[in-house]
């Protein structure tokens, strides 16, 4: 479940130096930087279709996401028999599933958004200062990551819910504890390579405090890395907020989330099988786009900067 | 009155419908009643969580414990407490009962039962820290009288006891410990312990001296397994797979599924209550006015019938049928009235969307419970849901902090005492409510070894508890099963425990 | 080697010992343990019996001594709610896990491999690109829905396999899938990616001069420098598939230890918590160990100086 969690050891280690990679052939791979821009355009196609269909919600006029009609419950979406008035059909309390799953996604958006920016933050800081001054520091990250990721987030999750109750911010706090190892040990890594290179050696000489050099030197050029970390794990939360409503440990039970309507809609499987397979459609969607956002932000930096590090 | 509705239908060419995924239909086997199978597989929706009869408190709990064991008296179908491993209950005075047990009996390790096996059940449950170890405090002793009879004498009259003896008290044999108990368990009932695989499954085999007239029934198959699933999807995949002949908890939207791949749908009502807890110990709902009002407010019948069962109807008490004590006929329930409910919140001075919460258990996002909040948003309320896991539910059932409605299932219910003396009572350890009148109705009716005077009480009660509610009353708990041919012997029980008997004889 | 595998189990216990005390605190923190496990309306006479039986009324300090103690002599006590040792429900339920977690392991690296290679080793852009969304589906759907539709396909409708339980072998198959699937996507990328960046190193083009086929260079020089990763993520799948379980063992009931953690956790029941967060320590740790002897077999570094030696003398 905490994949992100795991995320930090998968992200290949750039060569340290240019002199192990030719510049003769381009890399065999197809969507990748040497493409033009039409062709790279291509990958923000997913994410396109994702708030498009938000912005199909929120621009039709639909019935309000929460008003309920018991008589019209489990219409067919308008694809499968049903009419217009419904274009996705309606869910188990009548409400109608296209204005329901637009609300859901931006709810789930914002949740993703912010969990992922303080899960970026976070690791960011513990990444950079366990990268930047070694010793017990690194040790104390070490540790912290290997708890982390020994101790089940169910677990962890069923407890901080049992202590402080069901609400947004414990879903925040639960995404949060499983993506921020990601960027701390990428950060972690990448911080120790540029310590040693050129450009912070002369910052060094010239007299910056080790502070300094972080702040100003190091961070734009680990930039790249984190908005590629960002767009995978803004995805990756979603699908995860889904399991975790699925077990209880979600948000408040009337704040709609896109992975509460996939549940709903696995429980109705049978009577209403529409409504899993819109709003699962919707989470596939989303974490293809925003991955693939990941994918064409790494394309347009590995252009703009040839060989370096990105 | 006796309501089982089964679902009988023809299981040939069952087309699929557009709307569900045309589960394949399966062929009925010749349905042979008359010898017993040869194995019966139950789906149960999770695990027993204890097995020991003295800790045991859940449907499934029960429904193991009850084919391991039998006690002295169990639920019949239409309600009564009946005498089951014993011969005769006589009632020798208000605080003395008699209990003769038949002759013949046997455990499952050969040993007879005797009636020192009445007092052995009795003091286990009262040395344990279980939910009845409270209620059995009351018995002040087990006399033996001779081989086969005994006396249970209580320190204080307690109409009551008989239906918590039904379901805590079985027949142990010597030798009991907390080990044994779960490892190797050893009853009188109609079927024996073979294994367990934790959190899979449960053998038992069919108890080959279960052979006399039992009320209970006879075992119907050689070899039963209870196999425990938690997802309703996959049992009724099971059912259609034959993994299954018996699943619990068909939800109502997914009854059409098990038909059209064969099974049966078996929908019958509980003993068992389902209502919102009113906290009248806060603004605004300590004025009737306002309890009153949201049981206006509230389209519960047409909730029940969409989304819960046919079987679940609007309870006008907390007495949800005939069969048990203090259901009143004449009784009518609160009707659907968001007229009247606005006008009683008005006079009662409760402004348009003052704010309450309401606190369920649990993750499960249960329809009725939004449609339940939904309706009251409609009558004025700004209503916040708040779902805590079931150990923090527990713990705030006095805390005046915690949300003033909470939503609240109650089965069995054999015998009202119990809930009304833990959460109506107004020093009772779940309560919020305070009412003298119904205090001394509770307390009445409590003492009172007359059962028909002790229903009039009961009536009196509901009565008193509509005009000034402490509980939005919803509906009664129904039971649904998914049966394939295989389960054609086997009908649903009174106390909704799922054991493979076939022929619960009618008594009285 | 000594060193690595002392430095391993150091920081084993120190894992241990801070992800317990947390939970002890946790636990603790969230109110009376005993609401989780007692009826409602227990009477304080026993709520107090059962409060000392547990040594709950004794000072937090004297509490949190007793339960370092177990931890580090192994005896968990018994559980809270049922009093059966604690152990003894761990490790009736550890052996369907491991073989539900191998089973998904084995299905996640030979799936996620094929795909990874077959998608580095394709040239056509759009096939390749469909490749690479197919496989990055496998990360885009929640695992209980995944689980449901399996069932009703391959169980129902197909009748080809069991649709719960752990019965046989055949009955790992569907939930190994849906545990496999994230894990063999996030594979299947990383190896692409990596492949993509081997081929663009130097011994490649040697390699490439020496005129070996393509097939070869792949398979013999790219991949197993590429592999390193994916080890690496392997490595951590234990602790993953785990909590990834209590999903896939709810919908296809199967009888493991995520399951059962949950309801111990829901119910605040410390021994078995304890017993589980070192259970799952410790294969972390196997896990890890295992890794690294497979990662020196796969030490790419070993082969770059065989070639280099072949090349230049």
């Amino acid at each position: 479940m905490a994949d992100f969690a795991q995320l930090s050891r998968l992200l290949p280690v750039r060569p340290a130096t240019t002199e192990d990679r030719t510049t003769g052939d381009p890399p065999d791979s197809a969507i990748s930087g040497s493409m033009s821009g039409w062709r790279n355009a291509v990958l923000l196609l997913p994410l396109g279709m994702f708030f498009a269909i938000i912005l199909a919600g929120v621009l039709l006029p639909l019935p309000d996401a929460g008003t309920q009609s018991l008589p019209d419950r489990l219409l067919a979406p308008v694809f499968s028999g049903g009419s217009w008035a419904h274009p996705l059909g309606t869910d188990g309390l009548g409400r109608d599933l296209l204005a329901r799953i637009t609300q859901g996604a931006l709810m789930s958006l914002q949740v993703s958004v912010v969990a992922a920016s303080i899960a970026a933050v976070a690791g960011i800081f513990c990444g950079v200062v366990a990268g930047m001054f070694g010793g017990w520091v690194d040790n104390l990250l070490t540790l912290l990551a290997e708890v982390t990721l020994t101790v089940p987030s169910v677990v962890v999750g069923v407890v901080l819910t049992a202590t402080l109750g069901q609400s947004r911010q414990n879903l925040i706090a639960i995404l949060v504890l499983g993506g921020w190892i990601s960027y701390a040990r990428v950060l972690r890594l990448e911080t120790r390579q540029l310590r040693g290179s050129d450009f912070v050696l002369a910052a060094a000489v010239t007299g910056g405090s080790r502070w300094h050099i972080g702040v100003r030197h190091l961070l734009p050029n680990l930039a790249p890395t984190v908005l590629v970390l960002f767009a995978q794990q803004l995805g990756g939360m979603m699908l995860w907020e889904a399991s975790l409503t699925y077990l209880g440990l979600g948000a408040r039970p009337d704040l709609v989330t896109l992975g509460g309507i996939v549940r709903d809609g696995q429980a109705q499987i049978f009577g209403g099988w529409w409504i899993g397979v819109t709003s699962g459609f919707m989470v596939a969607l989303a974490i293809v786009g925003f991955a693939f956002a990941g994918d064409w932000i790494r394309n347009r930096l590995d252009r703009g900067t040839g060989t370096s590090l990105a | 009155m006796h309501s089982i509705s089964r679902r009988t239908f023809a299981s040939v060419l069952a087309a699929a419908g557009a709307s569900n995924l045309g589960l394949p239909r399966q062929l009925f086997s010749q349905g042979a009643n008359d010898n017993r199978l040869d194995t019966f597989t139950i789906d149960l929706t999770g695990g027993p969580d204890y097995l020991d009869p003295a800790l045991a408190r859940s449907l499934r709990d029960w429904s193991i414990v009850h084919s391991l064991y039998d006690s002295i008296v169990h639920l019949s179908d239409s309600g009564k407490i009946v005498p089951l491993a014993a011969q005769s209950v006589t009632v020798i005075d208000d605080l003395t009962l008699e209990v003769t047990l038949r002759d013949g009996l046997q455990f499952h390790d050969g040993t007879p039962v005797h009636a020192d096996a009445v007092k052995r059940g009795i003091e286990w449950v009262q040395q344990s820290d279980g939910p009845a170890t409270g209620n059995f405090s009351v018995i002040s002793g087990v006399e033996l009288v001779d081989d086969l009879t005994c006396r249970i004498v209580t320190g204080e009259p307690a109409a009551w006891l008989l239906s918590q003896l039904a379901v805590w008290l079985v027949l142990l044999p010597e030798g009991i410990t907390n080990e044994s108990l779960v490892s190797k368990p050893v009853g009188s009932g109609p079927y024996r312990f073979v294994s367990q695989q934790p959190g899979a499954e449960l053998v038992l085999e069919r108890n080959p001296d279960y052979t006399w007239d039992s009320p209970k029934g006879l075992p119907l198959a050689e070899r039963v397994t209870y196999r425990f699933v938690p997802e309703a999807v996959t049992r009724i995949a099971d059912l259609a797979t034959n993994q299954a002949d018996l699943i619990q908890t068909v939800p109502i939207d997914q009854r059409e599924a098990v038909e059209s791949a064969g099974g049966q749908v078996i929908e019958t009502p509980v003993l068992g209550v389902t209502f919102l807890r009113i906290a009248t110990d806060v603004a605004p709902f300590d004025d009737p006015r306002v309890c009153q009002a949201v049981n206006y407010a509230i389209d519960v019948e047409t909730i029940a019938q969409t989304l819960v069962s046919p079987a679940a109807h609007r309870l006008a008490s907390l007495f949800p049928d005939s069969r048990g004590i203090g259901f009143d006929p004449e009784l009518q329930p609160f009707a659907y009235d968001p007229d009247k409910a606005k006008a009683l919140l008005a006079e009662a001075g409760v402004a348009e969307g003052t704010e309450i919460s309401i606190q369920i258990v649990g993750g499960e996002r249960d329809d009725m419970f939004e449609a339940i909040t939904g309706q009251l948003e409609d009558a004025g309320f700004s209503v916040t849901p708040v779902a805590t896991d079931l150990a923090t539910f527990n713990s705030q059932w006095q805390d005046t902090s915690a949300p003033p409605l909470r939503f609240v299932s109650w089965r069995p219910m054999f015998d009202p005492h119990t809930l009304l003396s833990l959460m109506f009572f107004s020093t009772g350890p779940l309560a919020r409510f305070d009412n003298p009148d119904v205090d001394a109705l509770i307390l009445a009716a409590a003492a009172d070894t007359d059962p028909d005077s002790r229903a009039a009480t009961y009536r009196k009660l509901g009565k008193v508890m509509q005009e000034q509610p402490g509980a939005v009353y919803l509906w009664n708990l129904t039971s649904t099963f998914g049966a394939n041919s295989a389960a054609e012997a086997w009908s649903p029980r009174a106390d909704d425990y799922v054991i493979a008997t076939s022929g619960t004889g009618e008594q009285e | 080697m000594i060193a690595l595998v002392l430095k391993r189990i150091g920081l084993l216990i120190a894992t241990v010992f801070t992800a317990t005390t947390l939970l002890f605190a946790l636990i603790h923190a969230s109110g009376d343990p005993t609401d989780g496990f007692l009826a409602p309306g227990a009477s304080s006479d026993l709520r107090e019996a059962t409060r000392h039986r547990l040594h709950l009324d004794q000072p937090l300090p004297e509490q949190y001594a007793r339960f370092l103690w177990n931890g580090m002599t192994g005896q968990f006590g018994d559980s809270w709610r049922d009093r059966q040792p604690a152990t003894d429900a761990i490790f009736a339920r550890l052996p369907a896990t491991l073989e539900l977690m191998f089973c998904a392991v084995v299905m996640a690296v030979v799936l996620g491999v094929a795909l990874g290679v077959t998608t580095a080793w394709l040239r056509n852009t759009w096939v390749k690109g469909g490749l690479r969304v197919v496989t990055l589906l496998g990360q885009a759907v929640p695992s209980f829905w995944l689980g449901t539709l399996l069932i009703l396909l391959f169980a129902v409708k197909l009748d080809w396999l069991p649709s719960s339980g752990n019965q046989g072998w055949q009955a790992m198959i569907l939930p190994g899938i849906t545990l496999a699937l994230y894990p063999a996507s996030v594979i299947a990328r990383l190896l692409e990616s990596g492949l993509r960046d081997a081929s663009t190193r130097a011994f490649v083009t040697v390699a490439r001069a020496k005129g070996l086929s393509r097939p070869v260079i792949l398979l013999r020089h790219v991949l197993p420098n590429a592999m390193m990763p994916v080890l690496g993520y392997v490595g951590l799948q234990v602790s993953f598939l785990v909590g990834g379980s209590v999903i896939v063992e709810s919908v296809f009931a199967y009888p493991g230890l995520g399951r059962f953690v949950l309801q111990a956790a829901t119910e605040r029941d410390l021994p078995v918590i304890q017993a589980f967060v070192v259970t799952v320590a410790v294969l972390v740790v196997l896990g890890n160990l295992v890794i690294d002897l497979l990662a020196l077999v796969f030490d790419p570094r070993m082969r770059d100086q065989q070639e280099g030696a072949a090349v230049f003398g």
